[in-house]
């Protein structure tokens, strides 16, 4: 079966955008305004959960055959940018936690549970995912919450800590320990129905602060022996790890490529403050500094909308490869947001610190992208579940050439078949068609101005067979938790040629007349993404107008800056 | 080097034993490989490596369900069987 849902962004995120309306109008309701003023109450925007319930936000997380929207990750992605562009804390408070708990259900529960999950978030309910334990952070299988056997079913004791909406939540998945043993195979997803749990063995704990995502709502939560039937397990018991490995590929995918949407807003509102301002005589934006990091930061968020976008349709096309794109797409995406949101706050000055004025929503956004480094997994965790698959990725795809991604991988606009949740694997198996097609690239057509640009992928292939020389040679054993710090800069390097093919990819997909067909944006991105010791110079300057004059177009005629480029309510 | 006669017992544990950079005989095949430092993740390697020496598509969490030598043997002695027949 193949959906027929094609184009970039799905018709309904444009309603979506129009029905939130427009940030800078201090009367609306979930415009800029009224979105600091709940920042700085630390609660969550009354308006815009009303607003995001009328519409029926939580079906985006349910599959078409349980009832919901949930057709395509990077639709999905699209819609949620309409969020992250304006309140983040939205974002996740609103959205994301369920979609977490969804897709672990989704892909582990048995018929009744997804049923189950799926009418409570159609109808506005809330599911919390309750994993987090403060002292054991991203070291899942260190989780000490049990769930110990009854002759009715299990029962669960131990606290749950920094969870998104558990207080007020209606179910939630939580991870418990179902064996005292050390391996893989000792903890269980649990699904807690609130509704009919015993209220005298849950204790919620008061709620955590945060500097950023200040709405949402941090909770904990105190189990004491709290009896639930056996039917509760997701799976068989002892599969929470391999679940939540598998499952949770989708979430570290399309939650970085929704968290682009604060990069748009954040330059935005750099771009409106200098174009405003004058300064030695002249408007801040034809300094040539100003140009060059405004260029730069453009073409950064254009390359983690490609490999956001890409990832997540690897999740559809390619879901055995998953665990390692997954992985890239959360390291590379938050690292090129928080730097780009980096170079914006110093281009703003005293304007990304004030908490008032035009700009003051800039200091939130900052604020709130914080955790797309650490929330979730962390971007260390991410390098430490890429390292053991460089070897095997080495030796059956980086050395010699594989099995193909099919085209429809990189053509962003073609529609894509249903996620199969079940066909995630817990590792790729040293399959990897993306940097796989670094082989056969070269042999594609090259117009002949575009020299250059092949002149790169040669380069990059080359890199790819010096990085395979390396990782063939490492064992397995020298890749877990104990590798050296050295090997950490492994990953990186893969990464990024990852992402750089994953540019070339898209720029040769685009539809023709498209901005991503124009060469323009993948010599900026190749070049902000080459390896120099010190940081990449400005870019060549016919790169840089052509750049900016896009990105000048798109801010006068109200479009995002990512890759579909569409009107928004700004 | 190709399955041939050889058991699979033999080479898988040479094969952990060269991931570990030790001699077979110190490895003993019914401790869990974790107690050597092959971890839940990268133990997943194995799985790889035995694809391509017999020929066969296994489970990717088969050494999570397996996670000794002699265990994995023994999971794997009917398929690796069934193959060479």
């Amino acid at each position: 079966m193949t959906i027929t849902t094609t184009g970039l962004a799905p018709k309904r995120a444009d309603e979506l955008e129009h029905l939130l309306g427009s940030l800078a109008d201090p009367a609306n309701p979930t415009g800029a305004t009224a979105i600091l003023a709940a920042d700085e109450r630390a609660e969550m925007l009354t308006a815009g959960e009303s607003l995001l319930h009328s519409y029926g936000l939580n079906a985006e997380f349910v599959p078409p055959e349980l009832g919901g929207r949930l057709e395509r990750a990077d639709h999905l992605a699209e819609v949620m940018r309409s969020l992250y562009r304006r309140d983040p804390a939205l974002g996740l408070g609103y959205g994301a936690s369920s979609l977490i708990a969804g897709v672990t259900l989704w892909t582990a529960g048995a018929a009744p549970q997804r049923e189950h999950a799926a009418r409570l978030l159609l109808d506005g309910h809330r599911i919390a995912i309750a994993f987090h334990e403060l002292a054991h952070g991203n070291d899942m299988a260190g989780t000490e919450f049990e769930a110990t056997a009854a002759p009715d079913g299990l029962r669960l004791s131990g606290r749950k800590e920094v969870v998104t909406n558990i207080a007020r939540a209606d179910a939630m998945v939580v991870l418990a320990r179902t064996d005292p043993g050390s391996g893989p195979r000792s903890h269980s997803l649990v699904l807690v129905d609130r509704a009919s749990a015993d209220p005298a063995r849950l204790t919620d704990l008061p709620r955590f602060s945060t500097v950023g995502m200040r709405g949402v709502q941090l909770g904990g939560l105190r189990f004491d022996d709290l009896p639930v039937p056996a039917s509760a397990v997701l799976g068989p018991v002892g599969s929470g790890l391999e679940t939540a490995l598998k499952a949770l590929q989708i979430t570290r995918t399309v939650l970085p490529a929704m968290a682009t949407g604060i990069l748009d807003t954040g330059l935005r509102l750099t771009v409106d403050h200098l174009s405003a301002r004058r300064l030695y005589g002249g408007p801040a934006t034809a300094l040539p500094h100003v140009r060059s990091v405004l260029a730069g930061v453009f073409a950064d968020l254009l390359r983690a909308e490609a490999l956001g976008a890409v990832g997540a349709r690897a999740l559809h096309l390619v879901p055995g490869a998953a665990s390692v794109y997954a992985s890239a797409v959360k390291f590379e995406v938050s690292r090129l947001l928080l730097e780009a949101m980096d170079r914006l706050a110093e281009l703003l000055g005293a304007h990304f610190y004030l908490r008032e004025g035009p700009t003051a929503l800039f200091q939130k956004l900052l604020r709130d992208l914080a955790p797309v480094g650490f929330g979730h997994i962390a971007r260390a965790a991410c390098q430490m579940s890429l390292l053991p698959q460089l070897p095997l990725l080495a030796r059956r795809t980086w050395t010699r050439h594989g099995t193909a991604a099919p085209a429809d991988l990189y053509a962003l606009a073609e529609p894509l078949p249903p996620l199969p949740y079940d066909r995630l694997a817990l590792h790729a198996g040293g399959r990897d068609p993306i940097a796989g097609s670094l082989h056969t690239l070269l042999d594609e057509p090259w117009a002949p101005e575009d020299a250059d640009l092949r002149d790169a992928v040669a380069a990059d292939r080359a890199k790819l067979a010096q990085l395979a020389c390396e990782c063939g040679q490492l064992s397995p054993v020298e890749l877990g938790v104990g590798a050296r710090p050295e090997y950490y800069d492994l990953v990186t390097r893969y990464v990024r040629l990852l992402s750089r093919t994953v540019c070339v990819q898209v720029w040769r997909h685009a539809e023709p007349g498209n901005f991503l067909a124009d060469p323009a944006w993948l010599r900026a991105a190749l070049h902000r993404s080459a390896r120099e010791p010190h940081r990449p110079g400005p870019l060549p300057a016919q790169v840089e107008d052509t750049l900016l004059t896009e990105l000048l177009d798109r801010r006068d005629t109200g479009r995002s800056f990512g890759l579909t480029g569409r009107p928004l309510a700004v | 080097m190709t399955a041939g006669n050889r058991d699979v017992h033999t080479w898988l544990t040479e094969r952990v034993a060269t991931y570990l950079r030790r001699s077979p005989q110190d490895i003993d095949t019914s401790r869990p490989l974790a107690d050597y430092g092959l971890d839940s993740l990268t133990a997943l390697a194995i799985t790889a490596d035995i694809e391509d020496e017999f020929e066969v598509t296994v489970d990717d969490a088969l050494t999570w369900d397996h996670p000794t030598v002699d265990a994995l043997s023994a999971a794997l002695s009917g398929l690796v069987g069934e193959k060479r027949v």
